[in-house]
């Protein structure tokens, strides 16, 4: 009894502001002839209909679909090549530079080279989308191998494991917190050239939308994708974040 | 004796020192062969004619256009409008998220109610909203300063926040059993206690500030790195556009790089580890 209402209580003080903003929002907006902000109920009601047509449903497919895939494609080829990185000190020192360089470069430059040289479709962007996810995923795998108790890798050594086996067992599970948070930095910088993409060129996609609809001055579309997308990319972090927990019980639980 | 075992030690630090210069000089001559060797793959995949030209430029037009660039007008044009825009959005940033940030982190009340829009915040695509904000304020600087605002804002206000919670009990019960003032505990405890974290969150930033610039220029073609990049390529000048490219990453890297000396300058009592570390 005592949890539920300490559970409430938790769930009113932090609900209160967001609730209080969005009414003021509906009601400030409200008969507002702006045709820039137009009334939250108007985006509400367009957000209804497009929903009812099916269109939204195939652009949100799209691009949750590019997202994902792309971030796949980077958590691999960061995990893969970092794990290399990381466990050989020569490699580290040798490739530093040419790392940091992508590591720093503005990943959203590269969106005009890939979709101009292979054209608006679906595979380009997933290409971006993959080849801005490895950095952060392989930057974070080194640094995570790196720091290792060096008395793990001791002990790996005296029981004589194969290399597989610790790579499996005891590199990777204890580069785990460091990896899952390159993937976090990862996935919102897959949202953001998702979005990027879909503005530039493309047929399809929420950014797609949101580009369209501004060209045709719909703005309670414009302000509906918008927000969608925001949803999106909060929704899409919740997600990993209670993967993160489940796949890192046990590092949270030896820590406590 | 004495005398003996002096020399002896001083040759084997000479011999250790020289080692450890020629360690440095090999590791650059194996980096520069990495360089190399990347550049001849690259080389190869052109001359084969594994893609087409307008794709993949050769290395050699690509470095022409790399040295003409650094002499012509337009560049440096585009590259202090980037910046411009990617600074004049971090300071800003800085300024209203340390404040917010140290205000919330000291009030956990605020910081409850606030939660759920800093997580939506934080995972807010910024540039999303680009085309909503150039229907309201066209496309004009203040326009771009502002989105790039609204993208960096998120990191800095969280980095604060986490700093100003880290900082010791014990040192926050002291200041309060001495009854220091608001304004002395404001600047001599929680500043200092949270500047790590908030020079973290502005090295962030700035990263993020010049993606998003770039971002900008890229998509509502306003002058910049990204719209110069954007332009080449769409002239099929992809040895152009490939070019710009490697500034752009020359250009985040310097960014970084001068922040952290920046960081290791000003933050002289935070032994950051990683700092100091010298590579083999």
């Amino acid at each position: 009894m005592r949890s539920t209402r300490s559970f409430l209580l938790a769930f009113l003080e932090q609900a209160w502001l967001p609730v209080l903003l969005v009414v003021i929002w509906w009601f400030a907006s409200e008969g507002n002839t702006n045709p820039f902000f137009p009334p939250l109920s108007k985006i509400w009601d367009s957000f209804v209909t497009e929903m009812s047509s099916g269109q939204m449903e195939l652009h949100l497919w799209a691009s949750t679909r590019n997202i994902l895939i792309g971030l796949a494609v980077g958590v691999v080829v960061g995990v893969v090549g970092g794990t290399v990185i990381g466990l050989s000190r020569r490699l580290r020192a040798v490739l530093n530079p040419y790392l940091q360089f992508f590591r720093t470069l503005p990943q959203v430059a590269i969106i005009p080279i890939i979709i101009g040289a292979f054209g608006i479709t679906a595979v380009p962007k997933i290409w971006a989308i993959g080849f801005a996810c490895i950095w952060p995923v392989l930057l974070n795998t080194v640094d995570g191998i790196r720091a290792i108790d060096p008395g793990v890798r001791d002990m790996v050594d005296a029981y004589r494991i194969t290399t597989w086996r610790s790579i499996f067992r005891v590199v990777l599970p204890g580069a785990l917190p460091q990896i899952m948070a390159g993937i976090r930095i990862s996935l919102s910088v897959a949202v953001v050239l998702m979005v990027v993409s879909e503005i530039y060129a493309a047929t399809e996609g929420v950014g797609y939308f949101i580009h369209i609809t501004t060209g045709l001055f719909q703005t309670d579309k414009t302000w509906m994708g918008t927000l969608l997308v925001g949803l999106m990319g909060y929704l899409l972090s919740v997600i990993f974040l209670l993967i993160e927990k489940r796949a890192l019980r046990w590092y949270h639980e030896s820590a406590s | 004796m004495s005398s003996t075992s002096t020399r002896v030690a001083g040759t084997a630090i000479r011999t250790r020192q020289s080692s450890r210069v020629r360690g440095r000089s090999w590791l650059l001559v194996q980096q520069l062969a990495i360089g190399l060797g990347i550049v001849l793959v690259w080389w190869l995949v052109y001359a084969l004619g594994w893609l087409s030209t307008d794709i993949l430029p050769s290395p050699l037009s690509v470095l022409v256009q790399f040295v003409l660039l650094a002499g012509s007008g337009t560049f440096w044009v585009a590259l202090l409008q980037t910046l411009a825009t990617a600074a004049t959005g971090l300071v800003i940033a800085t300024v209203v998220g340390v404040a917010l940030g140290l205000v919330l982190g000291l009030a956990p009340p605020a910081e409850r109610a606030t939660r759920f829009l800093l997580d939506l915040g934080r995972s807010f695509p910024v540039i999303a909203l680009l085309p909503v904000m150039v229907l309201i304020l066209g496309t004009r600087f203040q326009m771009e300063a502002t989105v790039v605002f609204l993208a960096v804002f998120w990191p800095v206000l969280l980095q604060t926040i986490y700093g100003s919670r880290r900082i010791d009990p014990v040192v926050r019960d002291t200041t309060r059993a001495y009854g220091i003032r608001l304004r002395l505990r404001f600047l001599k405890v929680l500043l200092p206690a949270a500047a790590p974290f908030i020079a973290t969150g502005v090295r962030i930033g700035a990263s993020l500030a010049i993606l998003v610039a770039v971002g900008i220029e890229l998509l509502v073609r306003t002058p910049g790195l990204g719209f110069e990049l954007g332009a080449a390529q769409s002239e099929l000048r992809p040895d152009i556009a490939f070019a710009y490219l490697i500034y752009a990453g020359l250009l985040g890297l310097g960014v970084n790089a001068l922040l952290e000396r920046l960081e290791s300058l000003v933050l002289t009592w935070n032994a950051r580890g990683d700092v100091l570390e010298v590579q083999p």
